[in-house]
């Protein structure tokens, strides 16, 4: 069972795009997401979870951060441990979101997280485009450190 | 053999999972033989033309004497410009006057559209949907003799069948309706398929308020005139008297010579009949629209994935104009193999699309 824990930004497409190519591409039996995102950007967290329902039945949680590093750094901690102890393997993915957010995010997933990704794309015109319609020469999930094997 | 209805769009997400390992694309003329074999991948198109090879034409052209060589070849090249792999010469400066760039003269622009425009799907793929984004005000003329041309396409395959009165002047929608119940898949001829298409695009036109048909008596005067000469005169005759400024566009170069004689501003939009061996630069979306174009000309493809075989088939069944209106496809593919899975997905992809389409802030973020 995996947890995904993503930054999202200004374009909720891209937790989508990675949830997606977790589990229909990739098979991993992810049974929650978990949103760490700021004031500014938390607008699409009304409907975002009703798109991830249409693709799988799983829990969503949501966090929203003040935009300042140590704010930041303590909440994906606690996420982060919360979801260890409930039994998940965790999977973050550092592409959404803000600059500083990603940094806290991979710098406290680095000793604790299973995996940490981050979806690439080589054209920047299908930057809000849903995973399937990206042609997939273009666009590649690179897993940073760990592996996303078992669970 | 299991099926399922697609969009349109959803060729992209399809052909993109197929292509993982690239696929042959066998396009099946109903009732006849392979004409083109197309291997893709997702760089470049690279487009092999088999039949043209002495062998085939002879053996296709004892069975059917329309895909000769040259129609052939034509075909071919407009399956390419249609789906934009190839665009048509003359295009840019079409769409540089749609778009006003153009600001020499301000006057409302009506277009004088030929018959060929409408038939050769020019117009669906690049002027239509331009056309009706268009903000400024815009005439689309349509003369009688040009109604009366595509009608007779229509007419012809009716007749041949003979399951329609004889004497549709001007085809509504409950006739073509009924037309296509009698063939269904079983695909009605290109230029019938191409005459329902321009009928129903010219009657979104007309819901806009963008279009006119010119009904004038002193057409049915001069019917002794060519009937290209009578297009570009009754258009001019019209654009004169409402202070248009005229434009006539058209495919052939004797439509292009009335306009000139008449002294029109004319445009000629052409395919690239010599197309290259080898297009480099098509996308995705050219390589879903040529597949989609392929299929709706022809009424059913047959697409080789690996060992499977997959079946697409223009989705109008005789049951409802509105699946076709709405670019469904029907697929059918083994069950239980690679493809069953693909569509599956595609099908999810689907569903999560419309429902980002639903919401706002997806168009706001691209």
């Amino acid at each position: 069972m995996w947890v995904l824990i993503s930054s999202l930004g200004l374009k909720p497409i891209v937790p989508l795009n990675v949830f997606w190519i977790l589990t229909e591409e990739l098979n991993l039996d992810v049974k929650k997401v978990i949103l760490i995102t700021t004031p500014e950007s938390a607008s699409s967290l009304h409907w975002l979870p009703k798109i991830f329902n249409k693709m799988r039945a799983i829990k969503i949680e949501a966090y929203r951060v003040e935009e300042d590093f140590d704010s930041m750094t303590n909440t994906v901690r606690v996420v982060i441990n919360r979801a260890l102890s409930e039994g998940f393997k965790v999977v973050v993915d550092v592409t959404g979101g803000r600059k500083i957010m990603c940094i806290a995010l991979f710098n406290e997933a680095i000793d604790k997280a299973d995996a940490i990704v981050y979806l690439m794309l080589n054209e920047p015109m299908y930057s809000g485009t849903f995973y399937p319609y990206i042609p997939k020469n273009i666009t590649k999930l690179i897993v940073l450190r760990g592996s996303l094997s078992g669970g | 053999m299991e099926s399922s209805y697609i969009l349109k769009d959803s060729l992209i997400p399809l052909i993109n999972y197929v292509t993982e390992n690239k696929f042959n694309l066998d396009i099946l003329v109903p009732g006849s033989y392979t004409l083109m074999h197309i291997d893709l991948d997702q760089k470049a198109l690279e487009l092999t033309v088999d039949n043209l090879s002495e062998y085939n034409l002879r053996l296709l052209s004892s069975l059917d004497s329309v895909y000769r060589s040259k129609k052939l070849r034509l075909a071919i090249a407009d399956m390419l410009m249609l789906s934009g792999c190839l665009p048509p010469q003359g295009i840019d400066k079409l769409l540089d006057i749609l778009l006003e760039k153009d600001t020499s003269d301000l006057r409302e622009l009506a277009l004088c559209l030929d018959t060929n425009i409408l038939f050769n799907r020019i117009f669906s793929q690049y002027v239509f949907p331009k056309i009706l984004k268009v903000e400024r005000n815009l005439n689309i003329l349509i003369s009688r003799q040009v109604e009366a041309e595509i009608g007779s396409n229509l007419l012809s395959e009716v007749r041949r069948v003979g399951n329609l009165p004889r004497t549709l002047e001007i085809l509504k929608e409950p006739e073509i309706k009924t037309f296509l119940k009698v063939y269904g898949v079983g695909a009605p001829s290109l230029e019938a398929r191409r005459a329902a298409i321009a009928i129903h695009e010219l009657g979104l036109l007309e819901q806009q308020k963008k279009l006119i048909k010119i009904y004038r008596s002193s057409e049915s005067a001069t019917s002794r005139l060519e009937p290209d000469f009578l297009i570009v005169s009754s258009c001019k005759k019209l654009a004169e008297e409402n202070s248009f400024k005229l434009l006539v566009l058209t495919m052939d170069d004797h439509t292009y010579t009335c306009a000139q004689i008449l002294k029109c501003n004319a445009l000629k939009l052409i395919p690239q009949a010599n197309f290259p061996y080898r297009i480099e630069g098509v996308s995705l979306t050219n390589i879903s629209e040529l597949i989609y174009v392929v299929t709706m000309i022809l009424g059913f493809i047959r697409l080789r994935v690996g060992p499977e075989v997959l079946e697409i088939i223009g989705s109008w069944r005789g049951k409802s104009l509105k699946e076709w209106r709405l670019g469904r496809l029907l697929l059918r593919y083994p069950k239980f193999g690679i493809l069953s899975k693909y569509i599956r997905k595609v099908l999810k992809a689907d569903s999560v699309l419309t429902a980002l389409k639903v919401i706002d802030q997806y168009v706001g973020s691209n």
